[in-house]
């Protein structure tokens, strides 16, 4: 069986009871949980009274927001506590001591504040007045869009944005933004909203306001406003422009506020035993709680509150214990104490003022003690303004706890003009000022008639999320204090009438909520922060190290830093930085300088394909400095190896060039080799054509060799019928006569011998001499002659080839006469002859082969069937043999040697003309060409010989 | 070109081609002469006489520098002067035999032989031994193939041209003389022939068509 922890004092309670053992806080709320949890309120709508038990056991699910319309679920703020970063816990540990001092300053200062909240006051810095931790406040609500999400989600996950600013005055405080969740505490009024003057409009007698977000206020207020439907208490709140409409009460907060919608009514208020949400409240609080009620009875709040804080409490909750430590002649109970919440109840002083005194007489008594706070004073003004001026006032939807405050202060808040400044600024928060200065009287006005131009000269240092996160910690805290506010600021109001059972949700609230509370020293600290290192830090969720190990001491002397511009940042990263660091920094950082300055003087190309290249193209005109052309030597240098190689050339072609005598290889005269030769030769022709005539033995014997014609020019002649004409050409000169004649002897012996007619004829001038010559000098030419035949000699025939194709045309024409001057052709057997074809035979004669050739080139064509003979010597035989061969020739008789054949063949002719001339030419002829060839043998050998030897002794005496 | 270049020129392809003709159509189909033979007969005449008279004109021309060097006493003038003497002696003599004046036939004769004949002769004699001592002296002079063979086939040839005294023929060295001139001796010359006549061929048609005018005012005239 388990059991139930008072919300108040924390102690465990049986499950059965329903107020706490310890505290008397009651243990169950009153209220269930309504069905339609979920469904939004809207403006108009009636609150419902719901059942925050439920809440209660709903998980606080870790960054899940919540969004608007949902019902409001529990969170268990513990857990917040430990999501808090460390930083933030340590700071609040370590500013606890400190957060004595920083709420007894400000009431220092502001000791002589205007008690009377009906004069405007004068604008105030809050930052100066306020502590650390409440100026943070200031700062959250102005930035509040900077929210992280999960701390937006924390207060309940709607958007800043989305809480149009009732005020007219856009620079809504902060402190308002922030008292919003404590406005909604109040059951925000919808309807008075529309009905009251704005904010901006304080300088009216009406206070009123109106409430523009009023589909923002969370389910949790709605129920609130359920049961206290009343319009009667709500009417102080329902003036508070700062209520209307703004959301920005963190998650745990709105925990902490549904906890109390199924705590009991504020009838249980001043008993306020602990609430179901015991369990989650912090220490502090919850020795905050026990103190009372351990120690002293509630109507020793203000002094049961100091032991209290003695021992646990934190500075700033001693001092907030303190403070009604003033107002201790302060009537114990507020009017509306039945209407606070049960944690509030369970404070010291709450208790201690609810329960045992009675609400009527005590706002007398508090408001005419100066030590009563501001906001009590305020309390007073708004209270009595709708009174006076605001009929309607009684008639918003009024939590019921704060109807008390509307009946207590309804006559000194009508003539108020402050009244409207003083709604933006959260009750509690008011009654802070109120309690933190001991010496003021606690205007509510001149404090937060400050707050916009606080708010507007607040400095942005501090990181968002961290004055979001200061503020709703704040906040927070500021909810304990407003419990201990609204048990010391009831007595007014709320003394007067009897305002009901407290409402829904002060039985629901935890007081475990206001662990955060030790924050304002850090926001008080941060708060000249520069705005970038918020928004650097604000959406970071892991605080770093350096952030959590800060402490506020340090953080104010760096804020105090860069506040007075020193660049201490640069100087610590230069100094800072590591050295292998250092040693990761790239080359060019180090030699920078020296590449900086060659580019410098290199022109970067900014146009064309070339751009962005450096020093490609000529900076200046032209190919560069013009300067003069430097001198350059024509003499060639030349090294001394170059001379010798050189002057060794030059020795070769001179050696080249030299004409080099030749050493002449003078023969000897050989005059007589050369007679030697001759008589040799002499002697061997000689010799034996003496032996010849002599008859003497033949030293060569006859030839067995054929002739080369295989005897035609025989057998043509000898088939010549007699006493035809035959046409003998002797074309050979004298020098040669001797072999022609010796060659032609046996053909003209067989001519001659067959009684032919003979016309000889010549084309050279010597030749019919030698014709002549040739017969007279033949043997046969007597037997030829004294037969009575005759031979014509014709002459010469002159022009050559012309002459012989003449001739060989028109013969008659051609040769006329003889050689005697005799016509030829006119007596018989040559009166037949036309033409060169009738004679019956061309016997050519001739030892040059040109004019055997002309006689066979001119006088062929003419011949018909007329044989040419032609009998040549041995050196025209190979020119005129090809015409032999081609036919053109009919017989061709060559040389003495096939003379001799052709002799040798005419053994008719007779023994003489056998062995005629060539017989005796034949000897001498062979024994002449044997010693001739003997002779150019030996003589080639010898000659060969000796010059070898001639040469081999030039070659040995050159070696 | 001038009018005396153009005249002999025309003169010149119109004779050429009248001759030309002779040889073409020359010979009627009876075997007589046509006209184109009797023109090209004409010419030939007139060339031939031209020539006769050439040689008249070149005998001339022969005794009138001798006879300037005999007048002028140059060196050689003895010379000069039998050869004019001999010339104008050789000249009546043959005029007188012409007409039959029998001192004057055996006398030209007997010039001629006596003194023309054994002298070429001669000449021709001095030959074998020039050609033998020159022989003799090739090698010497120039050893090289050509020399060598040149003289070797000299050689073989005087070797199978006549019969070894006492000897005879040497049937080898006769095949291997007949072989020599019957082949390549015959080719070789042959082969001279063809391009002398080629080579006359071209010029006839050059000067027949005018390209070649060695008559003067021409290209090479």
């Amino acid at each position: 069986m388990a059991d139930v922890r008072c919300p108040m004092c924390g102690k465990l309670n049986p499950e059965k009871l329903e107020e706490c053992q310890f505290c008397g806080a009651r243990l169950k709320p009153v209220l269930g949980l309504p069905s339609g949890n979920s469904e939004t309120i809207k403006p108009g709508d009636e609150p419902v009274k719901r059942t925050t038990t439920d809440l209660e056991k709903v998980n606080l699910t870790r960054g899940a927001p919540i969004r608007p319309g949902e019902a409001p679920t529990k969170k268990n703020t513990a857990e917040l506590e430990r999501a808090l970063p460390s930083w933030l816990r340590n700071l609040r540990n370590t500013k606890r001591p400190a957060e004595g001092e920083s709420l007894a300053e400000p009431t220092a200062e502001e000791s002589s504040p205007s008690p009377v909240a009906s004069k405007p006051v004068p604008a105030k810095d809050s930052s100066e007045g306020l502590p650390d931790w409440l100026t943070g406040l200031n700062q959250a609500a102005s930035e509040e869009e900077e929210v992280p999400d999960w701390l937006a989600g924390m207060r309940g996950g709607k958007s800043v944005e989305s809480a149009p600013t009732p005020a007219a005055d856009e620079e809504l405080s902060p402190g308002l933004s922030n008292a919003d969740w404590m406005a909604r505490l109040g059951g925000e009024p919808q309807e008075p909203a529309s009905q009251q003057t704005p904010a901006n409009q304080s300088a009216g007698s009406t206070p009123t306001s109106t409430p523009a977000g009023v589909d923002d206020t969370s389910d949790w207020l709605k129920s609130f406003q359920s049961p206290s439907s009343d319009a009667q208490a709500p009417a102080a709140f329902g003036q508070s422009p700062a209520l209307a409409g703004v959301d920005d009460s963190p998650d745990w907060l709105k925990s902490l506020q549904s906890a109390p919608t199924d705590a009991q009514p504020p009838a249980a208020f001043g008993q306020s035993p602990a609430p179901a949400g015991a369990n989650d409240t912090p220490d502090w609080l919850k020795s905050l709680q026990s103190a009372p009620t351990d120690a002293q009875p509630p109507a020793a709040f203000g002094q049961a509150s100091e032991p209290a804080g003695a021992n646990d409490s934190p500075d700033w909750l001693k001092s907030l214990q303190s403070a009604p430590t003033d107002a201790q002649e302060l009537p114990a109970a507020p009017p509306g104490g039945d209407n606070l919440p049960e944690w509030l109840s369970g404070l010291p002083g709450i208790s201690a003022q609810s329960s045992p005194t009675p609400n009527e007489n005590v706002p007398a008594e508090f408001a005419q003690t100066e030590s009563m706070p501001d906001w009590l004073d305020q309390f007073k003004q708004k209270s009595s303004a709708p009174e006076s001026g605001t009929p309607a006032a009684g008639a918003e939807p009024v939590p019921d706890w704060l109807s008390s405050f509307d009946s207590a202060a309804a006559a000194p808040a009508a003539t108020s003009p402050a009244a409207a400044p003083a709604e933006n600024v959260p009750d509690w928060l008011t009654n802070l000022e109120g309690k933190s200065g001991p010496t003021s009287p606690g205007t509510a006005e001149s404090a937060f008639s400050s707050e916009p131009q606080s708010a507007g000269n607040l400095p942005s240092d501090k990181p968002s999320w961290l004055s979001q996160l200061q503020t709703d910690v704040s906040s927070a805290q500021d909810a304990a204090q407003h419990k201990d506010d609204f048990e010391v600021v009831p007595p007014a109001p709320a003394s007067s009438k009897e305002t009901g059972p407290l409402p829904d949700w002060l039985s629901g609230i935890e007081p475990s909520t206001p662990f955060s509370s030790n924050t304002p020293a850090l926001i008080g600290d941060n708060k000249d922060n520069p705005p970038g290192e918020q928004s650097e830090n604000a959406f970071s969720m892991e605080t770093p190290d350096w952030l959590s190990k800060l402490n506020p001491e340090q953080a104010s002397e760096k804020a105090a830093d860069i506040a007075e511009g020193q660049p201490e940042p640069n100087n610590l990263e230069a100094a800072e930085l590591p050295s292998w660091v250092r040693a990761m920094r790239p080359v060019e950082s180090v030699v920078e300088s020296k590449t900086a300055l060659v580019d410098e003087n290199r022109v970067a190309e900014i146009s064309g394909p070339l751009a962005g290249l450096r020093g490609v193209l000529p900076s200046e005109p032209g190919l560069g400095m013009l300067r003069k052309p430097p001198a350059y030597s024509t003499k060639l240098q030349v090294s001394d190896g170059q001379q010798r190689y050189a002057a060794s050339l030059e020795r070769l072609i001179v050696d080249e060039t030299d004409p080099r005598v030749r050493k002449a290889t003078s023969l000897p005269s050989n005059q007589i080799l050369r007679w030697l030769i001759a008589l040799l030769l002499i002697l061997a022709v000689g010799l034996p054509l003496i032996s010849a005539n002599t008859n003497s033995a033949q030293i060569t014997p006859p030839t067995s060799l054929l002739p080369s014609d295989k005897g035609a020019t025989s057998q043509i002649i000898a088939g010549l019928p007699a006493n035809v004409p035959v046409l003998v050409v002797f074309d050979y000169d004298p020098a040669l006569s001797g072999e022609l004649e010796a060659v032609a002897a046996p053909i003209m012996d067989q001519l001659l011998f067959k009684k032919v007619h003979l016309a000889l004829i010549s084309t050279s001038p010597t030749g019919p001499i030698l014709a002549e010559h040739f017969l007279q000098t033949t043997p046969l030419v007597k037997d030829y002659q004294q037969s009575g035949e005759q031979y014509v000699n014709l002459g010469y025939l002159a022009g050559g080839p012309l002459g012989i194709l003449y001739f060989a045309g028109a013969p008659t024409q051609a040769v006329t006469v003889g050689v005697n001057g005799q016509p030829v052709w006119g007596t018989d057997p040559w009166q037949t002859i036309q033409k060169l074809s009738d004679f019956a035979a061309v016997v050519v004669l001739t030892d040059n082969a040109d004019t055997g050739r002309n006689w066979i080139e001119q006088a062929g064509p003419h011949l018909g069937n007329t044989p040419m003979l032609m009998v040549i010597s041995a050196q025209a035989e190979p020119m005129i043999r090809p015409y032999f061969d081609s036919g053109q020739l009919k017989g061709l008789v060559s040389g003495l040697s096939e003379a001799k054949i052709y002799e040798q063949s005419n053994q008719s002719l007779g023994q003489t003309h056998q062995f005629g001339l060539d017989n005796q030419y034949w000897d001498s002829f062979s024994v002449g060409m044997l010693v001739a060839e003997l002779i150019i043998v030996a003589g080639v050998i010898l000659g060969v010989l000796t010059d070898w030897r001639a040469r081999h002794k030039d070659s040995g005496v050159e070696a | 070109m001038k009018f005396k270049g153009v005249f002999s020129t025309v003169v010149a392809i119109a004779f050429g081609f009248l001759v030309l003709a002779g040889y073409l159509f020359g010979v009627n189909a009876g075997g007589t002469t046509s006209v184109m033979g009797q023109i090209q007969l004409l010419i030939l005449n007139l060339a031939v006489t031209l020539a006769g008279f050439a040689v008249l004109v070149g005998v001339s021309n022969l005794l009138i520098v001798h006879t300037d060097k005999i007048r002028h006493k140059q060196k050689g003038a003895l010379y000069s002067a039998i050869l004019i003497i001999a010339l104008l002696v050789t000249f009546l003599l043959g005029l007188l035999a012409h007409y039959d004046l029998p001192i004057a036939k055996s006398l030209f004769s007997d010039a001629f032989l006596s003194i023309q004949l054994p002298i070429e002769t001669s000449l021709m004699a001095l030959l074998v031994v020039t050609l033998t001592y020159a022989s003799i002296r090739l090698l010497r002079r120039r050893m090289n193939l050509l020399s060598i063979v040149f003289l070797t086939t000299a050689f073989l040839i005087m070797v199978g041209t006549a019969p070894w005294p006492f000897l005879g023929d040497v049937p080898i060295l006769s095949s291997l003389r007949t072989w020599i001139t019957q082949f390549p001796a015959s080719a070789g010359a042959r082969g001279i022939l063809l391009g002398v006549a080629l080579g006359s061929l071209t010029t006839g048609l050059r000067i027949l068509f005018g390209s070649d005018r060695p008559y003067g005012s021409g290209k090479n005239g």
